[in-house]
């Protein structure tokens, strides 16, 4: 095991340690807006590995998250599918909607790759709310009244916080590992130069497609477990207003860093919640605003996101205290 | 089909056609020949809506005068774009997509200030005539709808000949086809940006403003219209001002024929699936470069 | 008296860096050629002194005044036309627009009758094809038409970056006529060339750069019989 690895891991258990016993220290409410988080850091760390890691422009994700989360929705609601099949059929659905959409992409560039899977998106969204798919879909209402989890008397809030971070520690590491094997050796060369890569034999069809498999599966689960944890789904889960505030999220964190979009889904999701529930009225509006200055300022600061920035801060307290103890003799 | 209703769709779609090319027109100019894709679009479509409703309301004029306040200022925004938000990242790496994350985030910050402001009830524009022009005793198009058309294509023709014969306009074509030797011959890149990306955000509140009369004007008034940009330039070929108009008009006269015979749902639904196609099959458009 | 001062010019792309303590002077109404193998730096040079990149190190002066700090526009505004290599003409614009956009600062744009006039007497299938689309125009009649737009900017200082690059021999000698001919108009020219022998014999004064650096300098002359370029050049 490589010092890399190793470190991943204790700072995992680190992670895991400190989110597995903060339910006794946060009240409720922060205990919900942590399981929203846990689902879109699941996305954007999804997203992120074709985004960042492969330097593939997919901005059609939300298919795989809507995909998955009307499935599950749908075994449960109409067939009596228990959520836990569900969460895996809802995987398994975004994965196949994972290959239907990466396969075509294979061949095509940067931008055309870009406004392709985000037609397919406006294209789900618009087929989504026909009322001729209400028996699958719902229609424009969605679908409601969706079976929730339970176990024993644990109480929804606690079981599903638990759940969502299981979910969450079971993504990252799982992104990790392949963002480590081969296949993140390749991405990465895709990434460098996809001419390159191929020039040195690398099969980047190959390669890909799985990058879209594992991203669509990782995020068909968090669209699962989305329906399950708020019992119903709409086209919502397509809009453009949430594709917007998950690329914030990987941008503002950092797109060429593993936690980057980890980061940028906390302080995004914990910030507009705040501001959404502190400021009241109309005036709560504010949070657009402050959201966008943040992106601007950020990004004109710290082009490589939040990541950036810390890391900077952190080699200069690095640097500072080198040379404080050299200049003690 | 009955000739009356055919008619009508055709006019329909020239309509939805002309405001469609006015509003595409803007984005194309700005990719072409600053290079970037204006994210913040549709944000200054829902301004322009809103300043005539500003001049309306506040300054106490009619509709044709409050242009005057859409077109100040959607200028006036075109410049804080380019000055603070494009022009920082320019010759930086990452420019491109920087520039669509931030002028997303400008996009989401005057939706904020439009909700703050204005509220998020839906308002209504008025019409700038109440007439209707009849074939045959049957009415075809109100007078309004004839003079939207009016105004998009004059404006559009305008800046044709603008970009034929004037000293900028002709910058601004050298610069999409060749900016290193559009540098040599003089042409100050930075200035005509400015001037680039103003005339387009310029186009974006006009058709603001002429979309806020025929659907309500809301804080998503512009959303729609962003995508429907997007797919427009990439249909009619990336860069090319003539293909971007086409494809509008095209796109127009399907929205309206296939929204008549199938409902908007599935017109757009269509629509996307199409514009999918597009880029799998003739991703270089009508008239762009083979790609 | 010297119109073009280069000295000590350091410069590169980014990190790599390419020229190292170029200095020459051009005198008026010289034509002034720059040799060297493909990459040698030539390029450079003209992208320095119009202001395409910014020299580490080292100062352009033209007339006397200092043009190291200036933006392209800037520098084009003081009358140094550079021609690019390849030609760049615009494509999709027929001759006449690409001509007009040559007079495109206000100093050229005063004179632009004039220019034109004298642009299509000495180029008078420009004249014939001034609808034509640039880019549907021959190798040979695009590199006249580049040559021309350069002209409308009345250049006090003209440079030309491989004009014969891609064209036949007859074709080129051609061009080398019409560079003569410009020359005895009073335009100064900075040349840049592979080919050797032609370009020596329409020259004044020349300096060879090998490797980003200036190795030789002198009179046409002298430089003819220079054995290491009659080595390394001509192939004698």
């Amino acid at each position: 095991m490589n010092k890399q690895t190793e470190t991943f891991i204790k700072n995992l258990l680190i992670t895991a340690g400190i989110f597995m016993v903060l339910p006794a220290f946060v009240g409720d409410y922060n205990m919900t807006i942590l399981t929203m988080f846990f689902i879109w850091a699941i996305v954007a760390l999804a997203w992120n590995l074709l985004l960042g890691f492969s330097n593939i422009w997919a901005f059609g994700n939300l298919v795989f998250f809507a995909v998955g989360g009307y499935t599950a929705a749908y075994l449960s609601l109409k067939m009596g599918i228990p959520p836990v099949l569900g969460l895996i059929a809802g995987g398994c659905a975004g994965a196949i909607a994972g290959i239907i959409i990466g396969v075509p992409t294979l061949r095509l560039k940067m931008i055309y790759l870009a406004l392709f899977t985000f037609s397919a998106e406006e294209f789900l969204r618009n087929l989504v709310v026909l009322p001729e798919f209400s028996p699958y879909t719902g229609g424009p209402i969605g679908l409601q009244f969706i079976p929730q989890f339970k176990l024993f008397n644990i109480s929804f809030l606690i079981l599903h916080y638990y759940l969502g971070l299981f979910l969450f520690l079971l993504s990252v590491s799982f992104t990790w590992w392949v963002e480590n094997s081969k296949i993140g050796l390749a991405l990465r060369a895709i990434a460098g130069s996809e001419e390159a890569a191929e020039a040195i034999g690398v099969n980047t069809y190959k390669y890909k497609t799985l990058a879209f498999l594992v991203s669509a599966f990782i995020t068909g689960i968090a669209g699962a477990f989305y329906s399950y944890y708020f019992g119903s789904i709409t086209s919502g889960a397509l809009s453009f207003e949430l594709l917007v505030s998950i690329i914030f999220m990987i941008v503002v964190g950092g797109e060429y860093s593993f936690s980057g979009p980890i980061i940028g889904a906390l302080v995004l999701t914990f910030l507009d919640e705040y501001m959404r529930s502190h400021i009241g009225g109309l005036m709560s509006n504010v949070r657009l605003i402050v959201m966008g200055a943040i992106i601007i300022g950020t990004l004109l600061k710290y082009p490589a996101g939040l990541i950036g920035f810390v890391k900077q801060t952190w080699s200069k307290i690095k640097i500072n205290i080198l040379s404080e103890n050299s200049t003690e003799k | 089909m009955d000739l009356m209703i055919i008619i009508n769709l055709l006019i329909a779609g020239i309509f939805l056609g002309a405001l469609y090319a006015l509003m595409s027109t803007g984005l194309t100019l700005i990719w072409g020949t600053v290079g970037i894709l204006n994210f913040a679009h549709g944000a200054i479509i829902t301004l322009g809506g809103y300043m005539v409703w500003v001049g309306l309301q506040y300054v106490g004029l009619n509709y044709v005068l409050s242009l005057v306040i859409v077109i100040m200022f959607s200028l006036f925004l075109g410049f804080i774009l380019e000055l603070f938000i494009f022009r920082p990242f320019r010759g930086k790496t990452g420019e491109f997509m920087n520039t669509i994350y931030c002028s997303l985030a400008f996009a989401e910050s005057m939706a904020g200030i439009i909700l703050i402001v204005f509220g998020p009830r839906y308002k209504k524009l008025p019409y700038i005539s109440t007439g209707v022009i009849k074939v045959s005793n049957i009415i075809i198009m109100t007078t309004h709808e004839l003079v939207l058309v009016i105004l998009s294509i004059s404006i559009l023709i305008s800046f044709w000949i603008f970009l034929k014969k004037h000293k900028y306009g002709l910058a601004m074509r050298a610069i999409s086809q060749d900016r290193f030797a559009a540098q040599l011959m003089g042409i100050n890149l930075n200035k005509v940006y400015l001037l680039t990306v103003g005339v387009g955000c310029l186009f974006a509140g006009v058709s603001g403003a002429f979309l806020g009369t025929v659907y309500f004007l809301s804080p998503h008034l512009g959303d729609m219209p962003l995508v429907f940009a997007f797919v427009i330039i990439v249909f009619g070929g990336l860069g090319s001002i003539q293909g971007t108009i086409a494809a509008a008009f095209i796109l127009g006269l399907f929205q309206s024929t296939v929204g008549y015979l199938l409902g908007l749902g599935w017109s757009a639904a269509i629509f996307f699936l199409f514009m999918m196609l597009t880029i799998l099959f003739r991703p270089s458009g009508l008239f762009g470069e083979a790609a | 008296m010297s119109l073009l001062k280069v000295s000590n010019i350091e410069a590169g792309y980014g990190k790599v860096q390419v020229l190292w303590d170029i200095t020459f002077e051009i005198g008026e109404e010289e034509i002034f050629v720059l040799l060297g193998s493909n990459g040698a730096g030539k390029t450079t040079t003209l992208r320095v002194i119009s202001g395409l990149i910014h020299p580490y190190n080292g100062t352009i002066t033209f007339n006397g005044k200092d043009l190291t700090k200036l933006q392209p526009h800037e520098i084009v505004e003081h009358g140094v036309i550079h021609v690019p290599e390849g030609r760049r003409i615009f494509p999709k614009m027929t001759v006449y627009e690409n001509l007009r956009l040559g007079a495109y600062t206000k100093r050229a744009e005063k004179h632009f009758h004039d220019s034109l006039s004298i642009v299509y007497k000495l180029f008078p299938i420009l004249k014939e094809r001034r609808n034509q689309i640039a880019g549907t125009l021959s190798g040979g009649e695009q590199q006249m038409l580049a040559i021309a737009r350069g002209l409308m900017g009345v250049p006090k200082i003209l440079l030309l970056d491989e004009p014969s690059l891609g064209l036949a021999p007859k074709v080129a000698d051609k061009i080398f006529g019409y560079i003569k001919e410009i020359n005895q108009l009073g335009v100064t020219l900075l040349l840049v060339e592979q080919n050797v022998f032609r370009v020596l014999e329409l020259a004044d004064r020349g300096a060879v750069i090998e490797n980003g650096r200036l190795v030789l300098s002198g009179s046409a002359d002298e430089l003819r019989d220079n054995p290491h370029i009659k080595k390394a050049y001509l192939g004698l």
